[in-house]
């Protein structure tokens, strides 16, 4: 019986503020992928943001999703087509000081050359009763070449903050 | 947004010798390099997008609560209720 393994490909923690992170030259060597992170942004006006992801710098009009959120009592869904991903809000730096929002990727079969499903999921609390936003996302890439490289950045353009950590996961049968 | 030089961070995930492999783009694990004039200006310009649509979502929803504060006044008052107010009744 194979074993599955889930192996750390990279991670980065911001000793600086940036707008954008980039993971290149990913592995082709795994089944699926797995992006964790623990962000912030510098967004002083807001309680969050989106985050906006691109794969293989692909600028294109190759991205939807479909997403069911619930903020404070009320819950809802939508769908966006864009060039990148409106994955979950994180937090930003208009809500409560020190807060880091949770967010995870998952990307089955990244090596394949066809469209490719994407999941994700992620809680932006913010130690009140009233801001937290919680989100999944069911995400469509069009593009059909296998993903070498995920860039991420918060929609509106605004900095990471310092101390946001991204993690990238290789799983695969050993 | 401040006036300090935007940045981004790139990371190899190769598993390789980042500073003699010739593969290695970026030459080391990772680098924090400044923005160039067009990443600023295609930066720039999302965030003006993104005010935009934040402005559009939030119209909609007024537009939206309107309808349904007029709605719901209309039915207290028992007076006939538009197309557009009615929809917003209809689950």
């Amino acid at each position: 019986m194979a074993n599955a393994t889930m192996t750390l490909i990279a991670s980065q923690v911001l000793s600086s503020k940036t707008t954008n992170v980039t993971f290149s030259s990913i592995p082709q060597t795994y089944t699926d992928l797995k992006l964790l992170l623990s962000a912030q942004n510098d967004d002083g006006g807001a309680y969050t943001d989106l985050l906006f992801v691109q794969l293989n710098s692909d600028t294109t009009s190759n991205y939807s999703e479909t997403r069911i959120y619930g903020f404070s009592t009320t819950a809802g869904s939508s769908r966006t087509s864009s060039s990148g991903f409106l994955a979950p809000r994180i937090d930003s730096a208009g809500g409560t000081a020190n807060v880091f929002s949770c967010t995870e990727f998952y990307i089955p079969n990244y090596t394949s050359t066809s469209t490719k499903q994407i999941w994700s999921f992620g809680v932006a609390e913010q130690n009140d009763t009233s801001n937290a936003y919680i989100t999944a996302d069911a995400e469509l890439y069009r593009g059909t070449s296998a993903i070498t490289s995920i860039s991420l950045a918060v929609n509106g353009a605004y900095n990471f903050s310092i101390n946001s950590s991204f993690y990238l996961y290789g799983i695969k049968n050993s | 947004m401040t006036d300090e030089t935007p940045t981004k961070v790139i990371v190899c995930c190769a598993d390789h010798d980042h500073s003699t492999d010739p593969a290695c783009e970026i030459k080391a694990e990772s680098v924090v390099v400044p923005l160039t004039a067009d990443e600023i200006a295609a930066n720039e310009a999302a965030a003006a997008q993104a005010q935009a649509d934040a402005d559009a979502r939030a119209k909609a929803q007024a537009a939206l609560d309107a309808l349904k504060a007029s709605a719901k006044a209309k039915l207290v008052a028992g007076q006939p209720l538009t197309s557009e107010e009615a929809d917003t009744l209809v689950i």
